[in-house]
């Protein structure tokens, strides 16, 4: 099924696209980690002022209440984009600095299996949290 | 005026690590470098070798480590620097001798991108013309010496000598922008790579190196810009265009900024019409004002790439 009238790209692309991702989620990480500080550190409320007011009720009530879908995907976006945001600027600094072949094999394998523990316990926690009964 | 000149010699035939040589050098302020390294070699110690040909500023042989910077050393004066001048080979390349490095890799990596007009189109019956605008898209990249200068200064070089180098990539900015010039294809083909293009981390040493004044950093990311628009990387689906894309990218940020910092303001307002000290939320008082000029640069960038896109 020919769907691009023209012949695939010569080489490997890896390295476009993720320089793209770079730009793409640095810009949405500006607005995501942005409005996280100022919900969770700046913004007051009659319970307290700031991260003061940042407890485990405080998670349940955003992650459970009418816009609990909305603070998931936020938590969401903001989880996947910065772990792999991190992750591909620590994977430039292995490319750039360990040039033996299993060194660099080890730690680049490292690096993957560190995201994906973390994007792990983060995916199961955003999906399945629900509240105590 | 004496200076103190500190040069760092090597001779890997008979020594087995490099040494400073240290020597006084009578001289004017308005001397070059080179002047000195010549009064050296020609009435102190003659075994000193460094390369030189013009004295002029444009053959590119003598860039070399002066006081920390890469420069050539045929253009800038004494009295730029002191009575204290060290000197040193260009960091990155094998040292042949003193202050004479092997270039073969650097020219190597020229050759890699092609640097000569491809162009199989039948030839025209007198020159191939090109307007004053299109002659303009590459100017700055056609003052290039090839001193190296700009690519010996970059720490993406250093730690990675396989790659292809600042200076090859201003080479190829050169063609690719060129408008009677058909091989962008092929050097844009070798330049996305990890060794390509992708392998600059945007530091711009090699813009503040470079003797030539050229906006080294810039042209790099023109190029990496040609990379990311060119169809032959990134297909086009059913009209899906990277330009607006990031257009929409940003107009997208500015539009969340500003509503981030109108509701701010508007926190704010209430507070204080509650009866509240404004400066109670001090936290707010800094980051909304502060959010609107970026929210403004990040939306008239976004209509920059709508309007670049539409043309």
């Amino acid at each position: 099924m020919a769907v691009f009238g023209r012949p695939r790209p010569v080489g490997n692309t890896f390295e476009l696209y993720a320089w793209i991702f770079m730009r793409l989620s640095g810009l949405a990480l500006l607005f995501l980690a942005l409005g996280h500080l100022f919900i969770m550190h700046l913004l007051g409320d009659e319970t307290g002022f700031g991260v003061d007011r940042v407890t485990y009720e405080f998670v349940l009530g955003r992650w459970t209440g009418d816009l609990g879908l909305f603070w998931r995907l936020w938590d969401g976006s903001l989880l996947y984009l910065a772990m792999l945001h991190g992750l591909n600027g620590l994977r430039t600094v292995i490319d750039d600095y360990v040039h033996t072949p299993t060194l660099h094999g080890f730690f680049t394998f490292l690096l993957l299996a560190f995201a994906m523990a973390f994007l792990g316990i983060g995916t199961i926690t955003i999906l399945l949290f629900s509240p105590p009964t | 005026m004496e200076v103190a000149l500190k040069i760092l010699r090597f001779n890997p035939e008979r020594e087995r690590r490099p040494w400073w040589g240290e020597y006084k050098v009578e001289a004017d302020p308005g001397d070059r470098v080179l002047d000195l390294l010549h009064t050296v070699k020609w009435h102190q110690d003659g075994t000193l070798t460094l390369r030189r040909s013009c004295a002029h500023g444009i053959c590119g042989s003598d860039a070399m480590l002066i006081n920390g910077l890469n420069r050539l050393a045929c253009k800038v004066l004494v009295r730029d620097l002191g009575p204290q001048i060290v000197v040193e080979p260009m960091r990155g390349f094998r040292v042949l001798k003193d202050l004479v490095v092997d270039m073969e890799p650097f020219f190597a990596k020229y050759r890699a991108v092609r640097p000569y007009l491809i162009n199989d189109e039948p030839e025209p019956r007198k020159e191939r013309r090109q307007s004053p605008k299109q002659r303009e898209r590459f100017e700055d990249t056609t003052k290039c010496i090839l001193c190296a200068a700009c690519t010996t200064a970059c720490p993406s070089f250093w730690a990675a000598p396989d790659f292809i180098g600042p200076a090859a990539i201003v080479q190829a900015h050169r063609f690719i922008f060129d408008s009677r010039d058909r091989g962008a294809a092929e050097r844009l083909a070798v330049l996305n790579q990890s060794e390509g293009v992708w392998s600059c981390r945007t530091i711009v040493n090699c813009t503040i190196a470079c003797p030539r004044d050229i906006a080294v950093t810039q042209a790099i990311n023109e190029v990496k810009r040609a990379i990311v628009t060119s169809e032959e990387f990134i297909p086009k689906w059913r009209g899906f265009d990277m330009q607006r894309a990031i257009g929409t990218a940003f107009l997208t940020l500015s539009l969340g900024m500003l509503a981030l910092a109108g509701f701010m303001t508007f926190q704010i307002a209430n507070h204080i019409l509650q009866g509240g000290n404004p400066f109670d939320q001090i936290g707010l008082l800094i980051l909304a004002p502060s959010l609107f000029p970026p929210a403004i640069l990040a939306g008239l960038m976004g209509l920059y790439e709508f309007i670049k896109a539409e043309r």
